[in-house]
């Protein structure tokens, strides 16, 4: 993560993240999703519910 | 993260033109109400972050920064209204200048504008949590508990954590509520389906039997396989698009017939006791007014429940957080639990007669679709109303609807157009007309209709199935990250809550040496609970005085900065908040901001001296790194207690002949002078439980002292045979001496001035020699390198000495044993 991203959610936003995504593997949820959300919140981070929806399901969020 | 070295102000708020050094140290703003510490604060907030929470938010109206900003002098000239703060960024090692201008806020100039510089200063500006009042203690400690938890994850800066949790509970709940049209598709899907196929139970064996039938019929071979890709008319000659679609006629049939039995249905006599059953409990519920209400809440909640998705109430757009929305009505409906077993108990037979409803809605949709297709188009405009008019019924058997409206809708349940049911008429009719098909025809018919439907029945089962993979994705990823949130978050509160304690105890270790604390966070809510000696665990507002109150606000304010900032916890702002701290603790909160947070600077301002001599008694300040407001006017904003601007003023008053302003700022800056050195040389003054001392108790009070502690220090030295500094002391008491007659002689004429309106009998002449000789006193209690006021050492105790900041003057007050 970019010291610009980290500043921009803080660090416990970013801890709660790290937890979030490492605990996801253990959910079983798909790699290729993983990457997604670790994009939105931490690396390029955006909040909306477009985002979160399309780092869920990817572009096919919108069916 | 900053500190503040020097801030300028110029025309803003109430100040003229104001600079104050700070030089990255504690400081200290002091001054009666409306002397201008407030536009202190307010120019520091504007600094730092471009706004003034003063000026906006609720209740303000029509204030705003640019038009009330400025000084009311300069309302036409913003860019006139100035800020300049000088500071240092310890992490980068950079000294940096911000100037703001009200006419442009949001265009600081900044110098140097690096990147690091920038980013720093951005974390700043997005987070002003630097700025404490009184008002924001309050949040965090007699808020309720969903208030403090936005409060507390503001400063905290958690908001994208809930954010977060609000959207991808949004996403879960939303997936969720597409699965339940989706069902009801693929329900609707397979009984045409069965229908087409004349089957009761969809099984593969069924439908291969059926299907294999029709395809012997056409010379077509067996089907012996029913898997995802099977075409039940595979083999068969495909139309071309230009032939026109034909009504199956035996299709039609069964389509009319099962409506006809749908509506046929709503007078059967069980559904006729339903209806009946219903309308029952529902006027039994409605005499009673009070049950009714009670359902109409419960009702309500149920509904608001459902409709919570968002990080706002449905009904009022209040921001909530969504988890703890549901939580909080699931809650009102549980307090409801009798009154919610009327209601569901009525609920579920609604639902049962909506689904009714809808049924037929549906099948009169098929049916219209074979009027279109009639040659000539059967006109079907009633069996359009129809559906719509079936399903705005259905509507009205819900959760949701209106109390007062399901008796009406229950009185016309029944009711089928008389349009709609000659239309239907009229297709059967046409229907029946149709020439029956050929052998070949029929199954050629039967397997397009049969493929068509079984089409649809897999989309639909696709559909469905995605539906249900995404929300359960969706859910996973919720729940997954409600533990992962709640676990770092319950972790983080154990922290903050082990601090708070630790500070708290601190300024209270004399009778709350073993104080508790429990801040509990849940869904959405900080639970914040107190000990009171030793008697159990109750909200902070329950029982403990308003001083230990605001004393909790503080501790937890600087627990939670010090959790989230860390290291970087290096500049804040006390706006009045310890106002109400009792007085036994004040010391210990001097001492507590000392001793645990020794890099961050605290600016503090305060109505009350006695806090200011706290601050300087504890070491938080010193005597430069304050500045106390003696008044305040609308032309001349603040000023301080300054000695080159009191002796200035002075003069430039003589220098008019206006001898009694003179006189006026001379006797006030004697009291509060002699006030001061009172305090520093720890002299006797008779006690006064208002704290209103007057220059007659203060200045003679003083200068007794300063004889006392010459007279004691002679005999000091002389008692460790120091005869050099003896004879030093000797000259400085004799010199003392001479400047204290001088100024018995003339000061006289300062009261007469002032208090017996003799000004008009003075001139510049008379009162310049009563300002030089009050001047010269004033300075004998300076140290003339560092021109601080002397002060004695210990300030408590057995005194020991006489000194000054730089070490210049050091008297020796222990005799030799």
């Amino acid at each position: 993560m970019s010291e610009e991203s980290q500043s921009q959610i803080g660090e416990l936003s970013a801890e709660v993240f790290e937890k979030f995504l490492a605990e996801l593997e253990q959910a079983g949820i798909p790699e290729e999703v993983r990457g997604r959300l670790r994009q939105t919140l931490l690396i390029d981070p955006k909040f909306s519910d477009a985002a979160l929806r399309t780092a869920v399901f990817g572009e096919e969020s919108s069916q | 993260m900053i500190q503040i070295e020097s801030i300028a102000i110029k025309e803003f708020r109430g100040i003229r033109d104001l600079k104050l050094d700070l030089r990255s140290k504690n400081f200290a703003v002091c001054g009666p109400n409306g002397t201008g510490k407030s536009g202190v604060v307010d120019a520091l907030e504007f600094a730092l972050t471009g706004a003034v929470s003063r000026l906006t938010g609720e209740g303000r109206g029509d204030i705003s920064l640019l038009a009330h900003g400025p000084h009311v002098d300069k309302r036409a000239a913003p860019e006139k209204s100035t800020v300049t703060v000088e500071l240092t960024i310890p992490s980068l090692g950079k000294k940096v200048t911000i100037e703001r201008n009200v006419k442009t806020p949001r265009k600081p100039s900044i110098t140097p504008n690096t990147q690091d510089v920038l980013q720093v200063l951005q974390a700043v500006e997005a987070h002003p949590e630097v700025v404490l009042s009184r008002r924001e203690i309050i949040t965090y400690v007699l808020a309720t508990p969903g208030d403090r938890a936005q409060e507390v994850q503001a400063l905290l800066r958690l908001e994208s954590i809930e954010k977060v949790r609000a959207g991808l509970l949004k996403i879960a709940n939303a997936t969720d509520r597409e699965i339940r049209p989706l069902t009801t598709a693929e329900s609707a899907a397979r009984d045409n389906f069965l229908r087409a196929l004349g089957i009761s139970e969809l099984t593969k064996q069924k439908v291969l039997d059926a299907t294999n039938e029709k395809r012997t019929v056409l010379g077509l071979a067996s089907l012996v396989e029913l898997a995802d890709s099977t075409s039940l008319r595979d083999g068969l000659e495909t139309p071309t698009p230009a032939t026109p679609q034909r009504i199956v006629k035996k299709q039609a049939s069964t389509d009319l017939k099962h409506l006809r039995q749908l509506i046929d249905g709503l007078g059967a006599a069980e559904v006729t006791q339903e209806v009946e059953k219903v309308k029952e409990e529902l006027t039994a519920l409605l005499a009673d007014p009070a049950a009714a209400d009670a359902v109409k809440r419960e009702r309500f909640f149920r509904a608001g429940a459902e409709l919570v998705s968002a990080d706002s109430c449905p009904l009022c757009d209040v921001t909530w957080d969504p988890v703890a929305l549901r939580a909080h009505v699931a809650d009102k409906i549980a307090h409801m639990q009798g009154i919610a077993q009327k209601g569901k108990s009525i609920d579920a037979k609604l639902i049962v007669l909506g689904d009714r409803l809808r049924a037929i809605a549906t099948a009169a949709g098929v049916i219209r679709g074979h009027a279109k297709l009639a040659e000539p188009v059967i006109p079907s405009e009633s069996l359009q109303q129809l559906t719509s008019s079936l399903n705005e019924r259905a509507s009205k058997f819900t959760v949701s609807a209106r109390l007062a409206d399901i008796p009406a809708a229950l009185e016309e349940f029944g009711a089928i157009s008389a349009t709609a049911v000659e239309t239907i008429g009229k297709v059967e009719s046409y229907v029946a007309g149709l020439p029956e098909p050929t052998k070949l025809d029929a199954a050629r018919d039967w397997l397009i209709l049969a493929q068509e439907r079984l089409e649809v029945l897999r989309e639909a089962r696709r559909r469905l199935k995605a539906g249900r993979e995404r929300a359960e994705r969706a859910k996973k990823i919720s729940d997954t990250y409600v533990k992962a949130s709640d676990d770092v978050l319950v972790a983080l509160y154990a922290t903050v809550e082990e601090d708070f304690v630790r500070l708290y105890r601190f300024i209270n270790r004399d009778d709350e040496a073993a104080f508790q604390a429990k801040l509990t966070p849940s869904m959405g809510k900080l639970g914040f609970d107190v000990d009171f000696y030793g008697r159990g665990f109750f909200p902070p507002g329950a029982y403990h005085s308003e001083g230990h109150q605001d004393g909790m606000g503080l501790c937890l304010y600087l627990a939670l900065m010090r959790r989230v900032q860390g290291d970087e916890f290096r500049f804040s702002v006390l706006d009045d908040v310890l106002m109400s701290v009792d007085s036994g603790h004040r010391r210990e909160v001097c001492a507590l901001l000392k001793k645990e947070f020794p890099n961050t600077q605290f600016v503090m301002t305060t109505h009350d001296k006695i806090w200011l001599r706290h601050m300087r008694t504890e070491g938080l300040t010193t005597a430069q790194s304050a500045v106390e407001f003696r008044n305040w006017t609308v032309d001349q904003g603040p000023t301080c207690w300054d000695d080159r601007d009191v002796w200035k003023e002075i003069e430039d008053a003589l220098n008019v002949n206006d001898v009694r302003t003179a006189a006026g700022v001379l006797r006030n800056y004697l009291e509060f002078v002699s006030g001061e050195l009172c305090h520093r040389l720890r002299a006797r003054v008779e006690f006064r439980g208002d704290a209103q001392y007057q220059l007659g108790e203060l200045l003679p009070a003083a200068v007794g002292q300063m004889r006392n502690l010459l007279s004691k220090g002679k005999d000091a030295a002389n008692s460790w045979k120091q005869q050099q500094i003896l004879d030093d002391l000797v000259a400085r008491a004799a010199s003392f001496g001479a400047i204290v007659d001088a100024s018995n002689v003339e000061r006289w004429q300062i009261n007469v001035a002032i208090h017996f309106n003799g000004w008009e009998n003075l001139g510049k002449a008379d009162f310049a020699p009563v300002v030089e000789s009050c001047r010269k006193l004033v300075e004998a209690f300076y140290c003339t390198v560092c021109n601080e006021a002397l002060r004695v050492s210990p300030d408590r105790e057995a005194m020991e000495s006489v000194r000054c900041g730089c070490g210049q003057t050091n008297i020796n007050l222990k005799k030799k044993a």
